[in-house]
């Protein structure tokens, strides 16, 4: 009996130790590669370090310069605008593809399709930023020229204006990425059993209400999942912005990761860079809480 | 000092000839040296390869360990030996350009090199009467020299001569003035399919950084920053008047397209979409590889007097190194005439900076533009260095971003630059 019994507790422990052993590698990396440097950017907030010579002990200095540092409102809600754009654009208009990608079309055109709005997703977006310079120029621009023709006679300044903008990094943006939420849109979908289509068919539903009452609902957890990655995206979105307008004109295309990239590495001040960075950690940390708390009223498993 | 100097395999061929001064292999000195480089092009890595294996026919005793830093611009590759340093790697030799000068010197970073040019006596005579004495100033802080000239770049006017022709305009002359600028710009201008907007533009300004920003401010007989760069002086009525001059170009006259952060003016002009365009001698590469031939150089336009900007690069030593005769011998190397040859490139592709040795300078005469002499005359005339103050970045972000602010049309030239000011008030200083 006590024998049986050591067995069962030997055996629960080898257990245990396998399932610790195949988690190591991805613990030892998150330790190593995030939680490691999180505690040092927490270490480095209280710093005064320009990376050339020692690091100076400041105290709460940083935390100080936080929050009288004029210009840090204004960028965060810009970064907050432009993310809501961005977001919200790239979700309507992944699922709108979707489900036109998703209808009764030849598996060569589908395919076609799916491939054009994939391909921009794995091409870097330095590249397509640096394309898209050329497009939206104001007075030069291929942009500007077919909406000449089309009777918008003022150039529009995509580039240097604080209304425009941000909406030619949200167009960028979404020319590049929306290929990524098409893909997960379309594999909700053909997640969702043809059973539910079937027996709605077989009670006169028609297409609105198939997709309002059967796909929408089941396609929840994917909206979820894709809501939750691209506003922690969207939130450290770097590269559009840094090419086409450098945070400009003034802050109105800043985002906080471009404020931080600035004051860490060109203007060397590490220690203001962590403490910004912490803040945007806290930022996004309660917003992920939030969509987790409001999921349960709206997020169905099947 | 933006884009710069790309090596091309070819100039380095060139090198190999030289160094061959002093045969006999100088054992005296030898040590462990480290020089961080710019790696600004794929073949940069082989240029200093090939350079150090002459430089060790002569030091055969000194090691270089050689560590590229890639990078686009300056403050990527400042940047770069940042990071390096704050590794725990700290190399012996750097190379910086002007506007890095006094945040390094700051630091107190830099060996001041007074007593080692001292102890050579008359041997660096020959060098330093080659190089034109506004290259050393820019090196020189409170009256000690940090670093060797090796390479710099002014600002000049390019120009398409087939344009000028086209319209039946003179070239610019050797003294024109704003004025007569603005008269050319606006005949050279042009709405060619008549939709009522511009699309033949005289000039093309910068929104990119500003040493391709503030020639016009300088031409106007003043600065954004005081003489010692212990102040700002931005609401100047004459910096004003010089900022509102290029935001009326855009806006008034229309004379040139609105600038964007990294409008490629070089590829507008070679488009033939701007006759004339600001830049030092990098662009030269560019026009070269499009096989752009038909283009000249002129002095920037006076308002009175003509006056541009310069900024140069050079090597010094870190205060840290342990062996800093080795050191020094590489860099007295890595500067001569000699080894500045590479920056002059070959008919096919002629480089980005300007050599800082005279003699050396006079070799690119051999490529367009015909008026070439004006890259190393201009020193001969009024110039000014580029601002560069310790914290050069702010400066530079900050400006930069409330001038794009006006050039967007969202904010008068007066309220941007006492905003400018305000904000850098605390960061431009001597206190």
């Amino acid at each position: 009996m006590s024998e049986q019994i050591m067995t069962v507790r030997s055996l629960k422990r080898r257990e245990a130790m396998a399932a610790y052993a195949f988690i190591l590698p991805t613990l030892l990396g998150f330790l190593v590669f995030v939680v490691g440097p999180m505690l040092a950017s927490f270490a480095l907030s209280l710093f005064d370090w320009n990376l050339l010579t020692p690091p100076e002990y400041v105290g709460l200095a940083n935390w100080e310069k936080l929050f009288s540092d004029a210009r840090v409102g204004g960028i965060y809600v810009n970064t907050l605008r432009l993310s809501l754009m961005v977001v919200f654009s790239n979700m309507t208009f992944g699922l709108l593809f979707a489900i036109l990608l998703d209808s009764k079309l030849p598996v060569l055109i589908r395919n076609f399709f799916r491939i054009s709005y994939f391909f921009p997703y794995v091409v870097s977006a330095v590249a397509v930023s640096l394309i898209w310079t050329f497009l939206f120029n104001r007075d030069l621009g291929p942009l500007n020229y077919y909406l000449g023709l089309l009777g918008v006679d003022s150039r529009i300044n995509w580039l240097n204006s604080s209304q425009w903008s941000p909406l030619a990094i949200v167009i960028a943006d979404v020319w590049k990425n929306v290929g990524f939420y098409i893909l997960v849109f379309l594999g909700g979908m053909q997640a969702i059993s043809r059973d539910f289509y079937e027996a709605a068919e077989v009670d006169g539903a028609n297409t609105w209400q198939k997709f309002r009452n059967i796909t929408l609902p089941l396609l929840s957890p994917t909206i979820l999942f894709l809501l939750v990655i691209s506003i922690i995206g969207a939130l450290q979105i770097f590269e559009q912005p840094q090419i086409l307008t450098s945070g400009g004109p003034g802050d109105a295309t800043r985002t906080i990761v471009l404020y931080i990239y600035e004051q860490g590495f060109k203007f060397f001040d590490m220690g203001y860079a962590a403490t910004l960075a912490i803040s945007l950690f806290a930022i996004i940390l309660v917003l992920t809480i939030i969509q987790f708390r409001l999921s349960r009223r709206w997020v169905f498993y099947q | 000092m933006k884009k710069s100097f790309r090596f091309v395999l070819f100039a380095l061929l060139l090198t190999i000839p030289l160094f061959t001064m002093s045969v006999s292999a100088q054992d005296s000195v030898s040590g462990d040296i480290t020089f961080v480089f710019w790696e600004n092009s794929t073949t940069a890595r082989a240029g200093w390869e090939n350079r150090i294996e002459q430089f060790n026919m002569e030091f055969p005793d000194i090691n270089v360990n050689l560590i590229g830093v890639p990078g686009e611009i300056w403050s990527d590759y400042l940047q770069g030996t940042a990071t390096l340093i704050a590794g725990g790697e700290t190399p012996d030799i750097i190379w910086v350009a002007t506007e890095g000068v006094r945040f390094l010197v700051d630091l107190d970073l830099i060996l001041p090199l007074d007593d080692l040019i001292a102890a050579e006596g008359d041997a660096l005579n020959e060098y330093v009467d080659d190089v034109a004495p506004a290259l050393f100033d820019s090196f020189r802080v409170d009256g000690s020299l940090y670093f060797l000239p090796y390479s710099w770049n002014n600002m000049v006017i390019y120009y398409n001569k087939e344009m000028f022709d086209a319209a039946g305009i003179p070239y610019p002359s050797d003294d024109w003035t704003r004025e007569e600028f603005l008269e050319t710009a606006q005949a050279l201008t042009e709405d060619r399919d008549g939709d009522g907007n511009n699309d033949q533009f005289g000039f093309a300004g910068s929104g990119g950084g500003l040493f391709t920003t503030i020639p016009w401010i300088l031409a106007n007989g003043t600065n954004i920053v005081t003489d010692d760069f212990c102040a700002t002086n931005l609401t100047d009525p004459q910096v004003i008047e010089a900022i509102q001059f290029n935001y009326d170009m855009t806006y008034e006259s229309e004379v040139a397209p609105a600038p964007g952060v990294l409008t490629d003016a070089t590829l507008q002009f070679i488009n033939g979409d701007v006759a004339m365009f600001g830049g030092g001698r990098w662009p030269i590469m560019q026009l070269f590889e499009e096989d752009f031939m038909n283009f000249d150089i002129a002095l920037w336009p006076g308002n009175p007097e003509q006056t541009t900007i310069y900024g140069v690069d050079g090597f010094g030593i870190f205060r840290s190194s342990e062996d800093v005769p080795a050191a020094w011998e590489f860099l007295k190397a890595m500067s001569s005439a000699q080894a500045q040859e590479i920056l002059v490139g070959t008919e096919d592709s002629p480089l980005g900076n300007i050599p800082s040795s005279r003699s050396v300078a006079e070799e690119i005469s051999q490529f367009p533009p015909e008026n070439y002499e004006i890259f190393y005359g201009s020193l001969d005339g009024n110039v000014v260095l580029v601002p560069s103050p310790p914290r050069f970045n702010e400066l530079e972000s900050i400006f930069m971003r409330y001038y794009n602010q006006i050039m967007a049309d969202e904010i008068s030239v007066q309220d941007a630059m006492s905003a400018a000011e305000t904000e850098l008030s605390t960061i431009i200083t001597c206190d």
